[in-house]
C-alpha cells in the first residue's frame, strides 16, 4: 500500500500490507470503500480493518494551526515599488511564476532574486542561501557578481555590512539539467537532500518549459488521438513538479520563482468561439489580452496555470508615437494583490520600477 | 469498535431550526447574496464556486470567511495548494471592525482571528481523513463555515487523467454514438464518423487488453469523490454547518471551436450540491455613454449559477467588482446573449 507516502515509519502488519497488495487497496481505498468491499477484496476482518482505518485517519489527520498565529512572509523583489503591488515581495511558501519573451529580463529578475534571498530580514531578505536550477545555458555567473556590487547603489542608507555580499556565488547552488530525466530526478531526489544540509529559502527554476517543449512536443492545429496523450501524460509530469515543489515551499518556508517561454498568441474570433472558450478567457490569466500590442501566451497550457498561485508577467512595449520601448511588471493574478502594472527599467543595478 | 461512520448521530431539531433561520455568511454583494438564496451562504448546504485562475475563487471565499468571522461563528479553512492570504484577511476584517479607538482595532482583528482554524491538507488522504473525523470537533457546535480552498487539484494530483482514460473514453463514446447513429437524418456525420472508427480501431485493439484496469481507474476517482461529497453532506445535515467549496477548470476540445473551459468535478460530484457558481470574465458590451468611469473590465467578474436547489432562481449573470478592500457590487446585465451563452455552457457540461 502507498501508506509510506504519507506517513514516516508506519508499522505495516506484513500478513495485511501483503492483503492489501494482493487486493489492490490504496490508502485512498481504504478511507473511501465499504466495509464489506474491503473486506470482500483483502479477506481482513472487519473488526481488523475498523481497527487500521480508525489508525490510519489519525495518522493522516493535516496539520491545523490557529489562524491568529498565521504570519505570510515575503521576499523582498529589491525594489519598494514592486514590492508594495505584490503585498510585499514574492510570497514565501507558495509557486511563483513570471514569464516574458526572450530579453524581457526573466533571467535578472530571477539572478536579483537570489541576491535578495541572502540579505538580512530588515532589508526584507531571508538571510538564506537560494538554488538555481537552469534547464538552458546555466546561471550566468559574471552578471550575479555584477549585480551584488551594484547592491549598495540599491541601498544607499543600509550599513555596508549588510549589503556588501563578498561572493555572492557562495549562498547561491546552481544545477544544469539538459534533459527532462535530469531534471525530474533532480527535483524530486537531490533537491531535497539540499534543502535538509543548508537553509534555503529560495528555488529558482530557469525556465521550466524548455525540456517538456523539447520531449512531448504536440501540434495544436491537428489535434491527434497520440497528442491528446502526450498532453495527458505531460500534464501529470507538471502536476507532480509543482506538487514536489510546493510541498518544500511549505515545508521549508522558501520561495519558488519559476521562469516561464512564451509564444504568440494569435486572437481569433471570439463571437464564434463563444464566451467559455479556453481562448477568450484565457486573456484573463496568461497575462497578455488582445488591446496588448504582440500578444503572447506562457507555455505548458492550464494544467500548468493551474499549478501556480502568483503570476507574473514582464512586457516589452513599443509606443509607436514616440518610438519610446517600455517594460512592463504585470501581477497577472495572486491571491494577495489584484491585477496592476508597474513600469520598470533594466540597468546595471538590475530591474528596478521607473 | 464502532467507526465513525456507523455511529448515529441526532440533533435536536431546534438547533436545525435555529441554523435554518439564521441570516447567512454574506458576500458583501447583493447580487451575489441572492443568488444564494437572500442573505449569503447559508448554514446546511454545500456551495462550489469554480473557475480558472485569477477569477476570484480564493475571494469570495475570504469575504465570506471575514464575514463569518464577524458574526462570531467559528471557521475552518483547508488549505490543498496554496496558504491562505492572511494579510488580505487581516485588511478585510480591519475595515469592519468597528473603529472605536485605533489600538483596540488590532486587538480585535486578533480575537476575531481566534475564531478561525487553518488545516494543511495537501493530499486527498487528509482531506478524507479530516471529514471523517470532523465530528469529533472540539467546537463542533460553533463551527459555523467549512472552506476547502481547492478540492479538485487533490483530487487531480491522487487520479491523474491517463492515457488510457481518454482511449476508454472514446471507445465509450463511439459505441453510444454508433447505436444512436440508425436515425437516417444523421447520414452527414455517418462518413466522418466511420473514418474515426476506423482509425480509433487501430488503438483499440491494443487497448481492450488495458480495457478492465483503465475502467477501475476512472471508477476509483468517481467513487472518491462520491465518498468526499457524501461526507460533506453528512457534516452539513448533522452538524448544521455552511461548506463552500473552490474548484479549478479544465479544457476540453470541441471539434470546430476548440478548448472550451469545463468545470473538472462533475458527474457525482454535483449530487449532494446545491450551489455550483461558475465565475468568468469578459469584455464589458455596453459603451459608457455618460462619460462615467467604469470599472476596468480586468477587476469586473461574471458570474452565473449553474446549480441551485429548484425553488430558487438567480439572474443569469451576476457581475461583482474585485477590489483591494474585498468584492463589491457591480449593476448586472441580464442580456439575451448572456442566456444564450449560458445555455451553450450548460450543454457542454454534461
Amino acid at each position: 500500500m502507498d501508506i509510506s507516502n504519507y506517513v514516516d515509519n508506519f508499522y505495516f502488519d506484513e500478513k495485511i500490507a501483503s492483503a492489501f497488495e494482493l487486493g489492490e487497496v490504496s490508502t485512498v481505498d481504504l478511507l473511501t470503500l465499504d466495509i464489506t468491499e474491503l473486506e470482500r477484496r483483502t479477506h481482513c476482518s472487519q473488526s481488523e480493518l475498523l481497527q487500521l482505518i480508525e489508525q490510519i485517519s489519525l495518522l493522516l489527520q493535516p496539520v491545523r494551526c490557529s489562524a491568529s498565529k498565521v504570519t505570510s512572509k515575503y521576499l523582498t523583489t529589491g525594489d519598494v515599488k514592486l514590492d508594495e503591488t505584490l503585498h510585499g515581495g514574492i510570497p514565501v511558501g507558495q509557486l511563483t511564476e513570471i514569464c516574458g519573451e526572450s530579453g524581457s529580463g526573466k533571467s535578472q529578475f530571477c539572478m536579483q532574486l537570489c541576491l535578495m534571498v541572502q540579505l538580512p530580514l530588515s532589508l526584507g531578505g531571508m538571510n538564506k542561501a537560494a538554488v538555481f536550477i537552469s534547464t538552458e545555458s546555466g546561471l550566468e555567473t559574471k552578471r550575479l557578481f555584477e549585480l551584488a556590487r551594484y547592491l549598495p547603489e540599491r541601498y544607499p542608507k543600509a550599513d555596508k555590512k549588510d549589503i556588501i555580499i563578498k561572493n555572492p556565488g557562495d549562498r547561491v547552488y546552481t544545477i544544469l539539467c539538459p534533459d527532462l530525466e535530469s531534471q525530474e530526478h533532480i527535483i524530486q531526489y537531490q533537491l531535497p537532500i539540499l534543502f535538509n544540509r543548508d537553509k534555503i529559502g529560495l528555488v529558482i527554476l530557469d525556465s521550466v518549459a524548455s525540456n517538456y517543449r523539447a520531449e512531448l512536443r504536440y501540434n495544436r492545429s491537428k489535434s491527434h488521438f497520440r497528442d491528446l496523450d502526450n498532453i495527458a501524460k505531460r500534464g501529470n509530469q507538471l502536476g507532480k513538479l509543482a506538487m514536489t515543489l510546493r510541498t518544500l515551499a511549505h515545508q521549508h518556508e522558501a520561495a519558488v520563482v519559476i521562469a516561464n517561454q512564451v509564444s504568440d498568441r494569435i486572437p481569433r474570433d471570439y463571437d464564434a468561439i463563444g464566451l467559455f472558450s479556453l481562448d477568450y478567457q484565457s486573456q484573463w490569466f496568461s497575462g497578455w489580452d488582445d488591446t496588448d500590442p504582440n500578444p503572447k501566451i506562457p507555455s505548458l497550457g492550464l494544467v500548468w496555470t493551474n499549478n501556480i498561485s502568483t503570476r507574473l508577467a514582464l512586457i516589452k512595449k513599443t509606443d509607436s508615437a514616440t518610438n519610446n520601448s517600455g517594460r512592463i511588471f504585470r501581477v497577472v493574478y495572486s491571491p494577495n494583490s489584484p491585477r496592476l502594472d508597474v513600469r520598470i527599467c533594466i540597468g546595471s543595478v538590475g530591474i528596478y520600477s521607473c | 469498535m464502532l467507526s465513525s461512520q456507523h455511529r448515529l448521530v441526532t440533533q435536536p431539531a431546534i438547533r436545525a431550526y435555529e441554523a435554518f433561520s439564521a441570516p447567512g455568511f454574506g458576500f458583501n454583494s447583493k447580487l451575489l447574496d441572492d443568488a444564494f438564496g437572500g442573505s449569503g451562504l447559508k448554514r446546511g448546504y454545500i456551495s462550489e464556486v469554480c473557475g480558472a485562475p485569477g477569477m476570484g475563487k480564493t475571494s469570495l471565499a475570504l469575504q465570506i470567511t471575514a464575514n463569518a468571522l464577524l458574526s462570531g461563528s467559528r471557521v475552518i479553512w483547508v488549505e490543498t495548494c496554496q496558504p491562505i492570504p492572511m494579510e488580505r484577511l487581516r485588511q478585510l476584517l480591519d475595515n469592519h471592525v468597528p473603529s472605536s479607538q485605533d489600538e483596540e482595532e488590532k486587538c480585535d482583528t486578533d480575537e476575531l482571528l481566534n475564531l478561525l482554524d487553518v488545516v494543511y491538507a495537501p493530499n486527498l488522504v487528509n482531506i478524507l481523513a479530516f471529514l471523517r473525523n470532523f465530528d469529533q470537533e472540539k467546537h463542533l457546535k460553533e463551527i459555523g463555515l467549512l472552506i476547502i480552498d481547492n478540492l479538485s487539484m487533490p483530487i487531480q494530483l491522487a487520479y491523474p487523467t491517463s492515457p488510457e482514460d481518454y482511449a476508454y473514453l472514446r471507445l465509450r463514446r463511439n459505441t453510444s454514438k454508433k447505436s444512436s447513429l440508425s436515425d437516417s437524418s444523421q447520414k452527414e456525420n455517418t462518413l466522418t464518423l466511420n473514418k474515426e472508427n476506423e482509425f480509433s480501431s487501430k488503438d483499440d485493439s491494443n487497448f481492450a487488453f488495458h480495457n478492465s484496469s483503465t475502467k477501475t481507474t476512472i471508477n476509483r476517482r468517481k467513487k472518491a469523490i462520491g465518498t468526499i461529497s457524501s461526507l460533506l453532506s453528512k457534516i452539513t445535515s448533522s452538524c448544521y454547518v455552511a461548506i463552500f467549496v473552490t474548484t479549478q477548470m479544465t479544457s476540453k476540445v470541441v471539434s470546430g471551436i476548440g478548448a472550451k473551459l469545463i468545470p473538472l468535478l462533475s458527474t457525482n460530484w454535483l449530487d449532494n450540491l446545491s450551489y455550483r457558481l461558475i465565475l468568468y470574465s469578459r469584455h464589458s458590451t455596453e459603451e459608457s455613454k455618460d462619460g462615467q468611469s467604469r470599472p476596468s473590465h480586468q477587476l469586473l467578474r461574471y458570474a452565473f449559477m449553474a446549480k441551485q436547489p429548484p425553488a430558487h432562481s438567480a439572474e443569469s449573470e451576476l457581475a461583482f467588482q474585485l477590489t483591494s478592500t474585498g468584492i463589491q457590487d457591480y449593476q448586472s446585465i441580464p442580456t439575451n446573449s448572456s442566456q444564450r451563452r449560458k445555455r451553450s455552457i450548460l450543454e457542454c457540461e454534461s
